[in-house]
């Protein structure tokens, strides 16, 4: 396991985005999340097979190729929001705002904390997709991925499940690199 | 070893060239939603119909290859392309209209149905007067997406486009900026049977049967 710089300033560790790279993988965990929310059959075969769980989450019986188009628009707004973070498009916006303790009783920031984040504007409203990722430090994280949430909690379904064993590890792996932040992040937030 | 140095140690040699392919992907965003939004058509189409993608392409007489890029929303289509595509599947894909369609009130001739309670205004002068609450029924299939919306909109159909405008828009502009050809409407996560929806009523407007 290893990881990809991704955005940010280079030698700045208190700011930017690593992307966990998978032993084996040709691309790494970032990319690879948006190439699976870019691939129309990919998407079509998700939203056959999770058609009870759209229904629900819409609240009302959308059909698979509606249900893909609706979440491969919001793809396509988080993937722009992030490369604007990355340019720094918008002054004074930063990963902290996007990414948000997984935990959503969460108060204080914490060492390694498990983080999501989601589009979520006047055009998305309800968010489906959902980039997983672990607070390194102030504003730095390590991206582990990304799934389709459709449900309250992540245990719930296989693939939400599996973003959440991953993210454990990943911290666990982080932990075992020495890689923790020294100070107190509720301080510097 | 402070924090810098360990993510060094666990750092890889590859560079990311996310940046680059999302400012294309971004920059293109516009072809790829067109070539998305066929894909996903083919694919259910296919599925309702039972259909493989070989015979598809036998269909077609195209490889199985060019196949694959439709249904991954690779392909820069060619007018031949979506000639065949169209013929194959006996489906509309492209109708180019010869003129850019104009606003014209008069022409604003049909609400589209909608599903549930609807209250209807009538634009009396500049305010809004509450007329009265009737069931429509909506064909969402019709529209499409927005840039702009707030929570309550009027429809109308104009040269045969689908024409929404939001009502939180309608009050900060006269009439004769409201309508648009081809609004786009995130609508449907708006458009449940339950909701309630405010639609903005003209005499051209007709009302659809309860």
């Amino acid at each position: 396991m290893k990881i990809v710089h991704t955005f940010g300033v280079t030698n700045d560790p208190d700011e930017g985005l690593w992307a966990l790279e998978l032993e084996g993988k040709v691309v790494n965990e970032y990319q690879a999340i948006f190439e699976i929310w870019r691939d129309p059959e990919i998407m079509y075969e998700f939203c056959v097979e999770n058609q009870e769980d759209l229904h629900r989450k819409f609240g009302y019986p959308i059909r698979p190729p509606d249900a893909a188009d609706i979440m491969m628009d919001e793809a396509d707004e988080l993937e722009e929001m992030l490369m604007n973070l990355a340019k720094k498009k918008f002054p004074g916006t930063n990963l902290q705002q996007l990414f948000k303790p997984l935990d959503n009783n969460a108060t204080a920031l914490t060492e390694l904390q498990l983080s999501k984040g989601s589009i979520k504007n006047k055009r998305i409203r309800d968010p489906k997709l959902r980039i997983y990722a672990i607070r390194i430090a102030k504003n730095a994280y390590v991206f582990t991925g990304g799934a389709i949430k459709l449900t309250n909690r992540m245990e719930e379904r296989p693939h939400t499940q599996e973003q959440l064993v991953r993210m454990i590890n990943v911290r666990t792996w982080l932990k075992s690199q020495g890689i923790c932040y020294p100070e107190d992040l509720n301080a510097l937030s | 070893m402070n924090l810098k140095d360990k993510l060094k140690d666990i750092t890889s040699e590859n560079k990311s060239t996310w940046l680059e392919d999302a400012e294309k992907n971004v920059a293109n965003q516009g072809a790829r939603k067109n070539a998305r939004r066929v894909a996903l058509r083919v694919l259910h189409i296919l599925k309702e119909r039972g259909m493989t993608q070989q015979a598809l392409a036998d269909k077609m007489d195209v490889s199985r290859q060019q196949v694959t890029k439709i249904i991954k929303g690779k392909e820069n289509f060619t007018f031949e392309t979506i000639d065949k595509l169209e013929k194959a599947l006996n489906i509309t894909l492209l109708n180019v209209p010869l003129d850019e369609p104009t606003y014209d009130p008069s022409h604003l001739s049909a609400v589209i149905p909608i599903q549930g309670s609807i209250q209807v205004r009538t634009i009396i002068g500049n305010s809004f007067d509450l007329a009265q609450t009737f069931s429509l029924k909506l064909d969402i299939g019709a529209l499409e997406k927005s840039d702009e919306f707030g929570s309550d909109l009027i429809m109308g159909r104009h040269h045969g486009h689908p024409t929404c405008v939001f009502y939180n828009q309608l009050k900060e502009h006269s009439l004769s900026t409201l309508m648009f050809n081809g609004f786009l409407l995130e609508g449907q996560e708006l458009l449940k049977p339950s909701q309630q929806f405010k639609i903005i009523a003209k005499e051209a407007f007709e009302r659809c049967p309860s």
